[in-house]
């Protein structure tokens, strides 16, 4: 490699460094950047505004809640095929539940509704897990039964009728006109999040004396706060700036995506600094070795798919409170979606290697083209294409990266 | 009864598994050979639907002591080729066929032809000259349902969400759509501001076209053509977010949850196809065919490609505030069901 390579990416390296990010994910947000701004172009300035970044937010919290779990099932050198069936089983479960069961008017109908859809997701999880781990079948098979089997049951247990109607507490939960809470509280999450970004930034390099590790600068601090400070504040600014219809009061952030945002920090959290985590990415490395250093794959192989069927079930409530209505058609072909989020942000379908905010910058980018294109007015078939080919590019780039990165 | 069926199918399943054979329905096939048979080759019969469209076929078979005999294609043309052959050797009358693919059934259509079946092409069209195709008229789906829109509002901006592109009947929809809308398009008082066909038909991708396309037209929109019941749910959804719901919206199929909404004003139609009666249609034209008379009511019908064949199409029914009463009449729908939630001005089923 030459010099001005070496050089080229030692730059790159530090600003990512600074922001406290790999590089790798730094070069997917540019990806991200360069995608928006032509969209932005293209749609004759119609991209970048907060309505349509609004709209963007809330159409990949289904996809971007579920590529949290895909990447560590993907890490963990497994596939979970079965996540859309699972989400329109899940979501005709819990449409049926306060529709037949429950009082639709009932106080508490949207969280017990809730807790039996993530405990539906739970037992769906262990079930495949335990098949997975134990009887030793392995996971594209038990998932591709799981893909058939919820998809027919999602239409067996009601002979396909939609059910609508859903519980007006539990829409709120989908987004939607009031589903959002507010510009106040907006600004409240926002404050509270840049403080937790401090307290983090001050208790690694704590740590880091602690260990006797170098310090960083303090500007160098004062930099990472500074970034992640202006990030949060940007979006909570453009979740205000849309307003509701015929009104001049801001929507605030939709309760879908605070839910997308929370589980991807926790899923980072625990991929990256938990013991479960790391484990996963030991197994997912090599299963023997992790084995051999004393842990429980088959266990941990079960908790994996515990995750995701949570997520799933998760999903499912949003997916289903956000329609408004519980569909066995519902979520159909997601489980692509959510794959292809994953592998372009850089999760390899060999297993160990990945993260769990890849995948969400992945869906991002997937679904940036897909609400641009729309935007466009661009003809379904030639969007489909479109996003086919960027999935293949993406995952190239990523080949050659990963190349020029060992040599 | 319904655990009976369930219990068989799930058998039927298990034996088409394990490959034994094709799974004609065996405790039908109770040596009656050679008489009063009518054979049916299901495409697909793990879906609501087709149980009502049986339903149908029974009801006028068994009364004119008919046999009914059945296979399910479970989705497989290649199982569908094998199931007919069977059908046809245990001595049918007349063969109904839901074709899973129209191209690949010729070879059961030429033996039918050879053993000197008459064939009934259900629902899906067969390119074939011999058969006789029974089914409702697409092209009037789409028509009624435009015509029910335009009651209410013929001019200004309108938005067309289509299903699924792959699928050629959507074809005869948007036909039916556009021998209504195009004059007006024409005299300049309907404008189509943008049109998405929607993949496998899907609710919340419709509801994010729906929403996409809002910000692109900044919610001037005053209709929107949706080409089924599903999609016009993810729209409902979407108009629903922006405080806009009660504009013109279309579907079709008679979704117990559409119906609710046109109850409470929240939609314009949904076009209805009462599967029974066509099955019962079915059923009577197979019973004269088998008995070597004319079809009574038939007409020529011309297939894509060119080749006439004798038909029968049933109009569909536009179901809309004004005519409730019909879906609830015939136990469609209870009265509870489609007048759930409604309160302000019910139509006259909810009163």
């Amino acid at each position: 490699m030459n010099s001005l390579a070496v050089r080229a990416r030692t730059i790159s390296d530090r600003i990512a460094l600074a922001a406290g990010l790999d590089v790798r994910l730094l070069g997917m947000l540019s990806v991200m950047a360069a995608v928006w701004l032509a969209l932005h172009v293209l749609t004759g300035g119609l991209f970048l505004t907060p309505r349509n970044l609004f709209n963007l937010s809330l159409q990949v919290s289904v996809v971007g809640i579920i590529t949290c779990g895909m990447v560590l099932v993907i890490v963990s050198r497994h596939i979970d095929l079965s996540v859309g069936s699972q989400i329109g089983f899940i979501g005709v479960l819990g449409a049926l539940l306060q529709n037949s069961i429950l009082p639709i008017d009932g106080g508490s109908t949207w969280w017990i509704t809730s807790l039996a859809m993530l405990g539906a997701g739970l037992l769906i999880g262990l079930a495949q897990g335990l098949l997975v781990a134990y009887a030793g079948i392995p996971s594209f098979v038990v998932t591709l039964g799981g893909l058939l089997f919820f998809r027919n049951a999602a239409f067996y247990i009601n002979s396909g009728v939609t059910i609508a109607p859903l519980n007006e507490t539990f829409q709120l939960l989908g987004g939607g006109l009031d589903g959002t809470i507010g510009v106040f509280w907006s600004w409240i999450v926002c404050a509270l999040a840049i403080a937790a970004v401090a307290f983090l930034v001050w208790r690694g390099r704590q740590r880091r004396s602690a260990h006797g590790m170098t310090r960083r600068s303090p500007g160098e601090y004062a930099l990472l706060v500074l970034i992640w400070g202006l990030a949060i504040i940007g979006f909570t600014a453009v979740m205000n700036a849309y307003q509701q219809p015929k009104s001049d009061i801001g929507m605030g952030i939709p309760i879908p995506v605070l839910i997308l945002i929370g589980v991807t920090i926790i899923m980072s959290a625990v991929a990256r600094k938990h013991r479960f985590g790391r484990h996963v990415f030991a197994m997912g490395g090599n299963s023997e070795s992790a084995e051999l250093a004393g842990i429980d794959t088959r266990r941990l192989t079960v908790l994996v798919f515990v995750v995701m069927g949570l997520l799933c079930g998760l999903a499912a409530i949003v997916i289903t409170a956000r329609l408004n209505a519980g569909a066995s058609v519902t979520g159909t072909m997601t489980e692509l979606n959510v794959i292809a989020a994953a592998v372009i942000g850089g999760t390899s379908l060999a297993g160990g290697i990945g993260t769990v905010y890849g995948g969400i910058v992945g869906a991002l980018i997937m679904q940036s083209l897909e609400s641009g294109m729309i935007l466009m007015g661009v003809p379904t078939p030639l969007q489909r294409m479109v996003l086919a080919l960027v999935l293949i590019v993406a995952v190239w780039i990523d080949v050659v990266y990963r190349r020029a990165r060992r040599s | 009864m319904k655990i009976i069926a369930t219990f068989r199918n799930v058998a039927l399943g298990a034996i088409a598994v394990v490959g034994i054979g094709s799974s004609i329905d065996i405790a039908d096939n109770a040596l009656a050979a050679g008489s009063k048979r009518i054979c049916v080759s299901w495409r697909h019969f793990q879906e609501e639907r087709w149980r009502i469209d049986e339903a149908g076929i029974k009801s006028v078979l068994e009364p004119a002591g008919y046999t009914y005999v059945s296979a399910d294609a479970q989705s497989d043309p290649q199982k569908q080729l094998t199931d007919v052959e069977s059908l046809l050797s245990s001595n049918c009358d007349a063969a109904i066929i839901l074709a899973q693919d129209s191209k690949a059934i010729m070879p059961a259509v030429e033996g039918s032809k050879a053993a000197g079946v008459p064939v009934i092409a259900y629902d899906v069209p067969i390119d074939s000259a011999d058969v006789t195709f029974i089914s409702f008229d697409n092209v009037a789906v789409g028509r009624l349902m435009a015509e029910a829109m335009i009651k209410v509002k013929d001019s200004g901006n309108w938005v067309k969400i289509d299903g699924d592109a792959t699928m050629t009947i959507i074809n005869l929809f948007g036909a039916g759509q556009m021998q209504v809308i195009q004059p007006l398009i024409d005299a300049g008082k309907i404008k189509i501001v943008a049109q998405q066909n929607i993949e496998n038909w899907k609710p919340d991708l419709a509801q994010a076209a729906m929403e996409q396309i809002l910000t692109q037209q900044d919610n001037k929109v005053d209709a929107v053509l949706a080409m089924n019941d599903g999609m016009s749910t993810g729209v409902a959804a979407a108009l629903s977010a922006q405080k806009m719901l009660g504009i013109p919206l279309s579907g079709q199929d008679g979704d117990k949850a559409v119906l609710n909404r046109i109850a409470k004003g929240q939609q314009t139609v949904t076009v209805w196809k009462n599967s029974y009666l066509l099955g019962q249609a079915a059923a009577k034209a197979a019973i004269e065919m088998a008995e070597g008379k004319p079809v009574s009511g038939q007409k020529p019908f011309t297939t894509e490609s060119g080749t006439e064949q004798p038909s029968m199409l049933l109009d569909p029914i536009a179901i809309t505030y004004d005519n409730l009463n019909l879906v609830v009449d015939s136990n469609w729908i209870s009265k509870e069901e489609l007048c759930n939630g409604v309160t302000e001005n019910p139509p006259a089923p909810c009163k």
